[in-house]
């Protein structure tokens, strides 16, 4: 097991014009973390028609900062047309071209999302063999890691004999509570405490989403206080068994972080020990991300780099 | 058709803002972009930067609705040209179509509002309002970010 960042954990600083993309990987690799994941559609220059200069680039400074490429994230932009929704093989042809860029950077691990479909993913397996990448599907929260679209897609991969297509659970899908820089950053903008306690317990015991707002209103939410309820309940509570009995197929896994460690030297939302036993137990090989979605919800200053310095830390001990 | 712009419909901008999931509202134009445009002698209009309010790069025909409001008077949409910075096309709203859906904003470059107003602003503050709505694949729905500032032309 190795660890690596999203860069998307840096997305403030590029947008801030901090840090081109090869300070995101220096700094990346100065923090501690062995491989670098990179979301296509956000640090590629000219994507999605990346450069020679850029490929380049790219093999140059893995080299120059000791670090590996991990993984490529992509879309499917299937609305991208504007006018009309791209054909089933448009939105083929669209994940094979993001799979030579993936090529192209030195990248085996594809993060694809649950709009490209189990057929869809079957009809690419040819090229993710030619290749050698995995097309790895996030399973994310609120969804269940066993929910069953997913087992759609094991389904497909059993069928098919193939490590061509696999699963990237995000921890997400094991998250025991709100975290509480997501809750912070409502009540700075105006939520009120009482309500950000309220979804902070309702997450807790299981509440519904809808059920959540419904109540959040009765209790005399205003707009903000209700898109508080519905933004912070995005996670689920998944049955750990699951991460165990799909072993097999998981090639990637990310690690959310959105706080600073507690004073036990834990995440306040992830039992990331627990996490890291199973993976452990598993004999899981691939990459630990780091995903950082503190930027989001602190943007009056830079909180990252200092968050995932902790991060990569605590799971620098857990893998060992 | 006419357009009916969401910064003339308070309750729809505050519906549509408090269902958003972008919280970079506060970025979205840019301090000390507002200048006139000259052509020759003539005051053609003026410009003004704005940001992307997602966190990732967005290909150009995936902005829904852009919206102008300078000091209370709404800018007609045909009067608002788009350009990414470091791409040579500009375009209306309306002029983009499938032959875009490779040309990106990217996610560290400014957007450039080109403004068609004869005459231009007069020198000092303005009151600049920005409505920007993104199709976000993704989560299927479209995600609206909406900025009120003063901007000074020198």
């Amino acid at each position: 097991m190795k660890l690596s960042i999203s860069l998307y954990s840096f997305a403030r600083e590029y947008f801030d014009r901090k840090y081109t993309l090869e300070q995101c990987i220096a700094k990346a690799a100065e923090i501690g973390y062995q491989g670098i994941e990179i979301i296509g559609p956000q640090m590629i220059d000219n994507y999605p028609n990346p450069t020679e200069e850029f490929y380049e680039n790219w093999h140059r400074w893995m080299e120059k900062y000791h670090v590996e490429p991990a993984c490529l994230d992509v879309f499917n932009e299937y609305m991208v047309l504007k006018t009309r929704k791209m054909t089933q093989e448009e939105q083929c042809e669209q994940l094979r071209r993001d799979i030579r860029i993936a090529n192209r950077m030195g990248i085996h691990v594809v993060r694809v999302m649950n709009l490209y479909t189990p057929e869809q993913l079957e009809a690419c397996i040819p090229d993710a063999e030619k290749y050698d990448v995995t097309l790895s599907l996030e399973v994310h929260g609120p969804k269940l890691l066993n929910d069953p679209s997913v087992l759609k897609y094991l389904e497909m991969i059993d069928r098919n004999h193939t490590k061509r297509v696999s699963i990237c659970p995000d921890i997400s899908v094991f998250q025991y509570s709100v975290p509480p820089r997501m809750l912070k950053y409502y009540v700075a903008k105006g939520a009120k405490v009482e309500l950000a306690e309220y979804c902070r317990k309702a997450y807790e015991e299981g509440v519904d989403i809808d059920t959540a707002m419904e109540t959040c209103r009765k209790m005399g939410g205003s707009p903000l206080d209700v898109l508080m309820v519905k933004n912070c309940c995005q996670g689920s509570r998944s049955d750990y068994k699951y991460l165990e009995e799909f072993g097999p197929y998981i090639t990637h896994i990310h690690a959310k972080c959105f706080d600073e460690l507690n004073a036990e030297g834990k995440d306040p939302t992830f039992d990331c020990e627990r996490i890291a036993g199973i993976l452990k137990k598993i004999g899981y090989e691939g990459y630990v991300s780091t995903e950082c979605e503190a930027f989001q919800y602190e943007p009056w200053q830079l909180v990252t780099e200092d968050l995932v310095k902790q991060h990569c830390d605590m799971w620098h001990k857990l893998v060992g | 058709m006419e357009y009916k712009a969401v910064l003339e419909d308070p309750k729809e901008l505050e519906r549509l803002v408090y269902s958003a999931r972008s919280c970079w509202e506060q970025f979205l134009i840019v301090d000390g972009s507002l200048e006139n445009d000259t052509w020759g002698n003539t005051v053609t209009g003026c410009t003004l930067a704005i940001r992307t309010c997602w966190y990732r790069s967005l290909a150009v025909t995936l902005i829904r609705r852009l919206e102008v409001r300078i000091d209370g008077e709404l800018i007609p949409q045909e009067d608002i040209y788009f350009q990414v910075e470091d791409n040579p096309h500009v375009y209306r709203l309306d002029e983009i179509g499938p032959e875009q859906s490779e040309e990106y904003w990217y996610l560290n470059k400014y957007g450039y509002l080109h403004l068609r107003k004869p005459g231009g602003l007069t020198k000092g503050p303005h009151m600049v309002e920005v409505f920007l709505e993104v199709f976000v694949t993704y989560h299927n729905y479209p995600d609206a970010t909406y900025q009120k500032k003063i901007l000074v032309v020198e």
